[in-house]
């Protein structure tokens, strides 16, 4: 063993989404070495996507996957659901503590298209927003 | 949910009854519905929570004419019998009864003396009218009757009916006339009074008659709601009428044994679509093979094909199995070579009671009818196989006679024979269409679009005398969600109709078994919130009512055109609204009728993102984009708010119309809550009908141009041919999103999702979201149907497994979904034996696959393309009949909204462009503008264009190489040699397209060929991939179109470089 860095790199593999092609894009991965970086990883590089949006997705998606979160709550008195979803992507790993906490919320009407009904869910910079009017 | 008629009266410990009927199928039912006759207290005891729950739930439906069973037995004298008293009681009780003859088929010599002697025989039965006819008669009567059949034996006294309806309709007269029915009361012993301790009971002995029995019945339920929980009652008579269990039973007070034989048949039912291809009931001669498959037509119209006949042990199991169904479809091939199971609706079995009776004076396998010896006062109607619907009404009468003459028992005078059910709408005459609708708004609220059930029809079922106590009896009693869709689309809101009637919530309500539910959890207060929901719509409906004008009585003089509006769109989902608003955006006076409260369509339950990318720029959910397209909508009718006339109005007068057509805009109203039921042809004047039921009215609109925006259902379970159980918890994808994202709730825990299809993979990561298990998703074909993107977002996110090549290949659990057979398939579909295995689930989302909705246009006449399933249009997206345009995923299905609205844009545009010519160029009211409807036919293979109007060709697009379709099919080019093109063709033309397979950076390749078939123009594009489940687009521009010559077409093709 040669130790150091080297050993610590390591190669991940995604199929892009970006298109129907669905490239196989390996990524080679190595641990952040920024300070207050620890734990965390950092995209070196990718190789095998058919163009560049695959190299991007793929690096991102190494790093940092995110998603959008879409949701529906009751809204007291109503039959039908409201349904929401988060204003930009959250981390991955938080969409279930995300969807807890808007499976908790008790909305009363009415609620307009657009509102926030939940700041900053779980820290992560997104609101969440109703998606519809329930008047 | 309201109390059943069977409720007890407290105080009393037994309740005594003259006679007790044991099961409430076809027997008990006619028999209670003849004992009503007679001043007699007389219950049914049922197991099952509704009637007809065995062999008279699934069989054919056939009311035999007689010349099967042998002479001088029972089957034969009451058959003969029964089949007189049909048309009668059809009559009295209401029941769907066609009198359509049956034809029995010989395919060979030996055949036709097998005819002969069938119809020596049924003249000894005293059938009348049978006769054999020869194979020239025989292909008049039937012309796609197979080429091999050498003659026939024709029965014209031999019908068909709804064996349900008869029971159900008996039943409801019976409760009319004072019969109780105790529903969820399961029979456990039966014993003589005075027996065991048990008080004999002189007041019932009567004239030294049996001094009746003492009945038991099984802790249930339900029981509670019908015999104040009960569980003992007392009865002079008993009537064993218990079906595949009547042997239990009359064992338990006979010695002489009764031994049932339960058979299992199988069938398949075919859609409507081909209903027509058979007039008569085909039967095929009995051979020593045996009796042979019918092939007949049912009174709803499909088209019936079965049974088979598999002895089991099981008295209930009505599961099907691959075998059997592959058997019966190959032997009725024998009658129709042409038989085709693509148009299945679904498959069935049905249990039959065959019996083996210790009674030697009785003939082996007749019914066994009457009193044992050592019984008296017990009755049997047992091992009531076929023909026991036909002969029902015949034994019903008899016994019913001499259980009255037992019990001494005078008749009633005021026993009425008529049930008091209301018509269904679907029955009415228009006239009384109109006035129903008048009388109750929700009389014309559509809720089953397939068989045209309103609201009203089912709210009425909770009026009746017997219970709605499953889903399933809604189902068989008004015809609901029977049709093609298989309740995809009105199961949710026939959901909120039962909880806002019935008082049942959709998680508490069997689908057709006690202990069982529809769905997993629905809100607490489901029941409340629906019925404010129906109470809410109700309250918009009249407030409709007054906003709008009164209709104008000023009728429009004979001989003179009449439109309301310019163009009228007919569904209000993403490409009726889009052609809605760029239609009136032309100054078109437009309708947009939809059918639902909130218009929208199918975006309104699809609230995950990924909508709007190449309309709007950016990703969003589907009531975010809805909502997107109705501000445009509305901005345009608000912006001529004042001239919007109202919907619905019998005007439509020309002075009217003449104010209109200065106005720049038109303005757009929104007819809601309204079903579309007929396009009617252009008249003279070439002015369209639109024939509308809504809460508001019954009424025909008339317009300039009409746009077919109806958008696409589920393939439905049932064609899929699954073999197995009928259980519940299997769902359309869409159904369960409705479920869950209109009305909060959860259709099950463990889930197993039958194809990749985008819906599927977004319902699994929904279900997961909402705490449900998915357990795995399979896909038939060896890639996945579905985006990439929601493959990585909706299952690898969660681990959720997906198997291809893999299909669901037997469903298991009865009541509930218990778990799925899987196997793999081979490269040709076909299951690998030995690669099955069980996937224990309890429930099952069905995602394979979208069929344009095409109903109206079908029935209209408009050309189809049995590739998309769509009409074939122009560049224009005119159909076959002028004036009418289609869009969308009525058109053919689409992956992304953003192409159905485009495509709606220009369907408005150009509807409106249609119209307004007509409107402006005075045609119409000189009766110059109706074209004639446009023969296509042909048009693809040969290659030969059609003159269109306004100096314009029409030619042909071809799927060449590697392409499953293209659309437009046909392109209207300016003519070559200084003709001028109609405004409409300016633009560039889009083709769409699918590859048939995947081709990795192939060239897209349109080439205008000439008469020769010589390239006189070409396009190509190179695109990084093509996939079927992507649509492909080819722009191609003016020179290209101008370049297509007479005689020629447009072919598309994939080339791939070498």
């Amino acid at each position: 063993m040669s130790g150091g860095w080297e050993a610590a790199e390591f190669v991940r593999e995604y199929t892009c989404i970006c298109c129907p092609l669905g490239c196989s894009v390996q990524v080679r991965l190595a641990p952040a070495k920024g300070p207050g970086q620890e734990g965390c990883l950092e995209a070196l590089s990718a190789t095998g996507a058919t163009c560049k949006r695959g190299v991007d997705y793929a690096m991102a998606e190494a790093v940092s996957p995110v998603r959008m979160v879409t949701a529906a709550v009751p809204v007291e008195g109503r039959l039908e659901p409201l349904s929401v979803k988060t204003s930009q992507p959250v981390p991955k790993d938080l969409i279930r503590p995300v969807l807890e906490d808007i499976a908790a919320l008790r909305l009363r009407p009415p609620v307009i298209e657009g509102a926030v009904v939940l700041r900053d869910v779980r820290s992560t910079g997104a609101d969440v927003v109703a998606t519809k009017s329930v008047v | 949910m309201r109390v059943g008629p069977g409720s007890a009266e407290r105080g009393d410990l037994v309740q005594r009854f003259d006679v007790a009927i044991i099961g409430a199928g076809v027997a008990g039912a006619c028999l209670a519905r003849e004992l009503a006759r007679y001043q007699l207290d007389v219950v049914v005891l049922e197991a099952g929570i509704d009637v007809a729950n065995g062999a008279t739930r699934a069989n054919s439906g056939i009311v035999h004419a007689g010349f099967d069973p042998h002479p001088g037995t029972r089957k034969a004298r009451y058959n003969v019998a029964g089949s007189a008293l049909f048309p009668q009681w059809a009559s009295e009780l209401g029941f769907p009864y066609v009198n359509n003859g049956s034809l029995v088929l010989a395919f060979s010599q030996d055949e036709l003396e097998a005819l002969e002697g069938l119809r020596e025989r049924g003249h000894r039965n005293g059938v009348r009218g049978l006769r054999l006819i020869d194979a020239q008669e025989l292909r008049e009567l039937e012309s796609n009757v197979s080429p091999e059949a050498v003659g026939a034996l024709c029965a014209p006294t031999g019908a068909i009916c709804d064996p349900y309806q008869l029971c159900w309709r008996a039943a409801e007269n019976a409760a009319d006339n004072g019969v109780k029915f105790w529903f969820d009361a399961r029979v456990v012993e039966v014993r003589p009074a005075g027996q065991d301790g048990g008080q004999p009971t002189p007041e019932l002995a009567g004239q030294d008659a049996s001094p009746g029995y003492c009945i038991h019945l099984a802790t249930a339920a339900a029981d509670a709601r019908f015999c104040g929980g009960q569980r003992e009652l007392r009865a002079t008579c008993v009537v064993n009428c218990a079906g595949t269990h009547a042997g239990e039973i009359h064992n338990m007070v006979s010695g002489v044994q009764l031994e049932i034989t339960p058979r299992r048949g199988e069938y398949c039912l075919m859609d409507t679509d081909v209903g027509g291809l058979f007039g008569h009931t085909m039967f095929q001669a009995p051979t020593a093979m045996g009796k042979g498959v019918l092939i007949t037509p049912t009174v709803h119209g499909n088209l019936l094909v079965g049974p088979n006949a598999c002895p089991q042990q099981d008295p209930d199991d009505t599961s099907t199995t691959a075998q059997g169904l592959a058997e019966i479809v190959a032997k009725a091939r024998r009658t129709f070579p042409g038989l085709s199971t693509k148009p299945l609706i679904t498959n069935f079995a049905g249990v039959r009671a065959g019996s083996r009776y210790q009674d030697l004076a009785l003939e082996p396998g007749d019914f066994v009818i009457g009193q044992p010896a050592d019984a008296p006062g017990f009755f049997d109607v047992a091992g009531f196989e076929s023909p026991g619907l036909t002969s029902a009404p015949a034994v019903a009468q008899d016994l019913a006679a001499q259980i009255a003459g037992l019990l001494g028992a005078q008749p009633k005078a005021d026993f009425n024979p008529r049930t008091a059910i209301p018509r269904m709408f679907s029955q009415l005459a228009p006239e009384e269409q109109a006035a129903a609708v008048e009388a109750d708004p929700r009389a014309g609220r559509m809720l089953c679009r397939c068989n045209s059930v309103t609201q009203a029809d089912i709210a009425a079922l909770f009026s009746t005398r017997l219970p709605v106590l499953c889903m399933d009896a809604i189902k068989w009693r008004a015809n609901a969600m029977m049709g093609r869709c298989h309740g995809g689309f009105c199961m949710p809101e026939i959901s909120k109709t039962v909880a806002a009637w019935g008082g049942v919530a959709p998680d508490d309500f069997p689908k057709r078994w006690p202990q069982e539910s529809l769905l997993a959890q629905a809100p607490d207060d489901y029941c409340q919130l629906a019925a404010e929901s129906v109470a809410e719509d109700v309250q918009r409906r009249v407030q409709h009512d007054e906003a709008s004008c009164p209709a104008d009585e000023a009728s429009c003089p004979a001989g003179e055109p009449r439109w309301d509006y310019d163009v009228v769109c007919i569904g209000g989902g993403a490409a009726g609204i889009a052609a809605a608003t760029a239609a009136a955006k032309e100054g078109a006076r437009v309708a947009l009728v939809d059918r639902e409260s909130n218009q929208g369509g199918i975006l309104k339950q699809c609230i995950h993102n990924g909508f709007g990318l190449h309309r709007f720029g950016v990703e969003l959910t589907g009531p975010e984009y809805a909502s997107r397209e109705l501000a445009a909508l509305s901005a345009v009718a608000s912006s001529t708010a004042d001239q919007a006339v109202p919907a619905f109005t019998e005007s439509g007068s020309k002075g009217a119309s003449d104010a209109q057509a200065h106005t720049p805009f038109g303005g757009v109203t929104i007819i809601p809550q309204t079903s579309v039921m007929e396009i009617i042809p252009p008249d003279q004047y070439g002015i369209l009908g639109v024939s509308c039921v809504g809460p508001r009215g019954v009424a025909t609109l008339h317009a300039g141009a009409v746009v077919i925006s109806t958008g696409s259902r589920e393939r439905g379970a049932g064609a899929l041919n699954t073999p197995g159980t009928r259980p519940a918890g299997v769902f359309s994808a869409g159904s369960a999103q409705n479920y869950m994202n209109l009305q909060g709730c959860l259709p099950g825990k463990k889930v197993a999702i039958l194809g990749s299809g985008d819906i599927g993979l977004i319902m699994a990561r929904r279900l997961t979201f909402a705490g449900a298990q998915v357990v795995g998703v399979f896909e038939i074909n060896p890639e996945p149907s579905g985006l990439r993107r929601n493959i990585v977002q909706c299952l690898e996110d969660f681990d959720i497994p997906l198997f291809t090549s893999t299909t669901v290949t037997e469903i298991h659990g009865s009541p509930r979904l218990t778990g799925v057979t899987v196997s793999q398939v081979d490269a040709s579909y076909v299951p690998i034996p030995g690669s099955q295995r069980l996937v224990p689930c309890d429930t099952l989302l069905l995602s394979v696959g979208l069929i344009p909705e095409n109903a109206l246009a079908q029935a209209a006449g408009i050309q189809m393309d049995p590739v998309t399933g769509g009409a074939v249009v122009t560049s224009h997206f005119e159909t076959s009949i002028p004036g009418v345009f289609a869009c969308g995923n009525a058109l053919h299905i689409h992956d992304l909204v953003d192409f159905v609205s485009d495509e709606g844009d220009q369907a408005g545009r150009n509807a409106a462009l249609h119209a307004l010519r007509g409107r402006g160029s005075g045609a119409w009211e000189r009766g110059t503008s109706g074209r004639e409807a446009q023969d296509w036919s042909g048009c693809p293979d040969q290659d030969s264009p059609k003159r269109a109007a306004q100096d314009a060709l029409i030619i042909p697009t071809r799927a060449g190489r590697g392409v499953r379709y293209v659309v437009p099919q046909r392109l209207v080019v300016p003519e070559a040699a200084g003709g001028q093109a109609p405004e409409r063709a300016d633009g560039p033309v889009t083709l769409r397209l699918r590859t048939l397979r995947a081709f990795q950076r192939p060239l897209l390749v349109a080439q205008a060929l000439d008469q020769e078939g010589r390239q006189v123009a070409r396009k190509a594009k190179r695109v990084m991939v093509a996939v079927p489940a992507q649509m492909q687009s080819l722009a191609l521009d003016k020179e290209f179109l101008r370049a297509a010559q007479e005689g020629g077409a447009v072919r598309i093709e994939v080339e791939v470089a070498q």
